[in-house]
This record gives structure tokens, sequence and C-alpha cells, in this order.
């Protein structure tokens, strides 16, 4: 089974074709950047996937469960809610602005949820968080405020919040984007250790030669469309599209 | 002296009506201008143009005039309110329209990341606005707030229209008894003591909530 499936993805914004019929689909275990020019769809085709973006065309299944489906003629399929919500627990998402919530500390930002969403008892959501504060090299910051620490440190706690639901996939959207060069490496290197113990992930970004690194596939996204999709050697080595060749020689 | 304090007991007796409006009309128009933002940011596009209305016509006629209409004007519908019951009516309404417009620019001052962080997290629309948006939203109102918080401190004296016997009452009342300003002098400071204790308990809300910034 898929964890994400995605069929004939379309998403305007106006006449604006951001995402133009885009067919995905994701292992278990899977690894999967997406990568391309600024404008080509790769943020907005990663917030289709949790519905942060309602399509306007297709069908994004999660683990087999459909969560939204749309024809072309504007017919809605419709599926139980009970069922698209535990689909859509399956999914954990790291924006590019980490988006914590500034009047709660580092701790609270993490169990948050899983107190108020999946009502668990305080004790166990604080005994993971603290145990997920360690994995991302931050156990002494649990009490500080997301103004007091780094945007490198800020964007490990929003990784942190992220795995507190203990989400099958995760979406990273540019995780690096708004970091200084110095930072970005060790919000990578927990992107890098998640990707080793084979946590599923789909993740847009400029970062090329983690890309390359981390990826079991790439795929290539230019105008809203997949240009290519296959294994980071095949499309850093020989990409087939002239197109790829140029970007992925300016980037590096 | 015991003159002055003669005094200050009797507009003592005055102050109580006024602390009692003060507090009905706070409980009464905050939560209430709450729901009215959220209904305004949230709801149906009609709710928010029905709102939108009110706030033009409470903002935009005097609050004397409103007092006058709930507690004269409603006896043509065969609604006669007591004094304090229109009072509280009047200012409510009037302060939960200020209050409303105040919390919706503040509600709208959130930025969408954070919208869109609780709905990653799958928390439902009142997790997001309880716990997430409104508590925000509300320091960033803070300063504000204060204002009419100040405002309705001395707006409370408009009751003695409707024949209340507020604190500008009672020291009137001396006044025309003896011909004296002291009176109104010893309503000075009760009102600058009022003020003293709003201001200082929205310095404490401003202190406590800086510690995120």
């Amino acid at each position: 089974m898929s964890m994400v499936k995605l069929s004939n993805i379309h998403k305007y914004f106006g006449d604006v074709k951001a995402v133009d019929g885009v067919d995905l689909e994701v292992k278990p275990g899977e690894v999967v950047s997406i990568i391309g020019p600024s404008g080509s769809g790769k943020s907005t085709l990663l917030r289709c996937i949790n519905q942060l973006e309602t399509i306007d065309v297709g069908r994004v299944e999660i683990e087999g469960q459909p969560v939204i489906e749309l024809q072309q003629d504007g017919h809605r399929a419709h599926f139980d809610k009970a069922k698209v919500l535990i689909a859509q627990k399956k999914l954990g998402m790291v924006f590019q602005h980490f988006n914590l919530f500034p009047h709660k500390t580092v701790l609270e930002n993490i169990i948050e949820a899983p107190l108020v969403v999946n009502k668990e008892n305080r004790k166990a959501a604080v005994t993971r968080a603290e145990k997920l504060l360690k994995r991302v090299g931050l156990a002494d910051k649990h009490n500080a405020y997301p103004s007091q620490i780094s945007g490198g440190q800020k964007q490990r706690v929003a990784i942190a919040r992220a795995l507190g639901m203990e989400p099958d996939i995760l979406l990273c959207d540019e995780p690096t984007s708004a970091l200084d060069p110095e930072l970005v490496g060790e919000v990578l290197a927990v992107l890098r250790d998640l990707a080793r113990a084979h946590m599923t992930m789909l993740v847009v970004t400029h970062e090329m030669a983690f890309a390359r690194e981390i990826s079991d596939r790439v795929i290539f996204m230019d105008q809203g469309k997949v240009l290519e999709d296959g294994s980071p050697e095949s499309i850093f080595k020989n990409p087939k599209h002239q197109r790829i060749r140029d970007f992925i020689s300016k980037m590096i | 002296m015991d003159y002055i304090l003669s005094i200050v007991g009797h507009i003592l007796k005055g102050c109580g009506l006024t602390l009692q409006i003060y507090f009905v009309t706070v409980l009464g128009a905050v939560p209430l201008a709450i729901l009215f933002a959220l209904g305004r940011t949230s709801g149906p596009k009609l709710l928010d143009r029905a709102l939108g209305i009110y706030a033009w016509i409470f903002r935009g006629t005097p609050l004397l005039l409103q007092l006058f209409f709930f507690y004269y004007g409603l006896t043509i519908f065969g609604i006669s309110l007591p004094p304090f019951g229109a009072a509280a009516l009047t200012f409510i309404i009037n302060y939960a329209a200020y209050m409303m417009e105040i919390f919706r620019s503040g509600i709208q001052s959130i930025e969408k990341g954070q919208y869109e962080a609780a709905r990653a997290l799958n928390m439902n629309y009142w997790q997001t606005m309880w716990r997430i948006i409104l508590p925000q939203a509300l320091k960033r109102t803070l300063p504000p707030s204060a204002n009419e918080a100040i405002t309705l401190v001395k707006d409370t004296a408009l009751v003695v229209v409707i024949g209340m016997g507020d604190l500008l009452r009672s020291a009137k009342e001396i006044f025309t008894r003896d011909f004296t300003i002291t009176p109104f002098v010893i309503a000075a400071i009760f009102y600058l003591l009022l003020t003293s204790v709003v201001i200082n308990v929205f310095r404490t809300l401003e202190k406590k909530m800086e510690v995120y910034d």
C-alpha cells in the first residue's frame, strides 16, 4: 500500500495552474525530494496533500484512505469524515517559516496537539515531548519561548512538534529556506536522522546536495508538472531534460 | 476634616453603583465582543454584514442617546426596564461594539502560518481559535482595550440621566446642598483612583504577556 497516492492533481490560483495534473505515489519508508524552480508548484503540491490547499481536480489518498476527490465537472466524492480525520492524522508538516506558537514554550508547542487533539494525558505527552527534544538536540530548551531561540532551533522544535503527533508521513516545505546558511546544517542533520530511521518523507527543498544524499527518489517539477521522477543518481547525473540540467548546474 | 470624611462617605455610596455598572459591563461586553469578532472573521458573509451594521449604529450614535432609548424608548414596545437593567444593557451593547472591532483587528493581525500550523496538527476551529489565535490576538489588543476600560470608568457617569445615583451624582447632591466645590474635587480623586487601578491591571497584564516576545 502507498503511504500517499496522488492522482491527477490540479490546483489553480485564478488563471494560474499551480499544479497541473500530477500523479505521485510514495511507498512506506521512502524519502522523496521535490525540486524545481520557484513557482513550479512544489509547495502547492505538498500543501494539497494535507488539505492546506483544496485541490480543484484529482484524488488524494493517505494509506489507502481517500481524503478528497474532485472530478473535472466539480463533482465531489464524499468520504466518511471520521476515517478521513484518522488518515489526516498520519501526516505531519514542517513549514518554511516554522510557524511555532509564539505564546507557548518549546515544550508546550510540542504537547499542545497531543493534549488538545488526541486528549492524551499530560504526563505521557510531556515524556514523549522530552524524548523528542532530546532527539533534535534541544533537551535544555524546553522552557524557552520561540522568540528566545535561533532559527535552526525553531525549525528543530517544529520538527519535534510534528513528530509529537506520531505521524507516519512527514511533509517538509522548504525546511531550511528561511535559515541563515550556518544554521542549515543542524536542521538537515535532524532530517537525515529521520530519513535513516525510515520515516516516510516528502521534502520540498533547494538543498541539492541534501536531496541527492538522503532521497530514495527525486521529483523535478516545472510549471505545475512533474518533468522527471527518478533516483537521485539519474536526476542529478543523467537528467533527460535540458531544463533539469540547466537548473541543477545553476544550483550547484 | 469631619466634613470631608462625610462627603467621602456619601460619595462612596454612589461609587458602589459605578463599580456595579462597570463590572457588569466588562463581564457582559468582553465575551460578547469576542464572539462577535469571531463571527465577523470566520462566520458567514451575512453575519459579518449584520455585525458591521451593529457597529455602525452603536459606534455612530451617542451613548447618551442609546441610554435614553433603552430606558424610555423601549416602553413604546411595551418593554420597561428598571434603570439598572437599562444602563447595563446599553453599556454592554455599546462597549461590545467597540471591543468587537478591536478584537477583530487583533484576530486579523495573526499570521496565516499560525492557522496552518494548527490545521496541520489537526486542531479544529474552536481549538485553533481558543488555544492559538485568541491568546495572541488578545495580547495584541491590550493597549486599545485599556483605552476602552478607562473610558468606561468615566462613561458610567452618564447613568444620572436616567435617575441613578452614581459617584458623580452623590458629589452633585452635596454641591447642591452646601454650594462648595469640595465634593467635585473628591469625586475627581475617586475617578483618578479607579482609572489608576484599571491602568495598573492592564500594565500587569502586558508585563505578564511580554515574556514571549
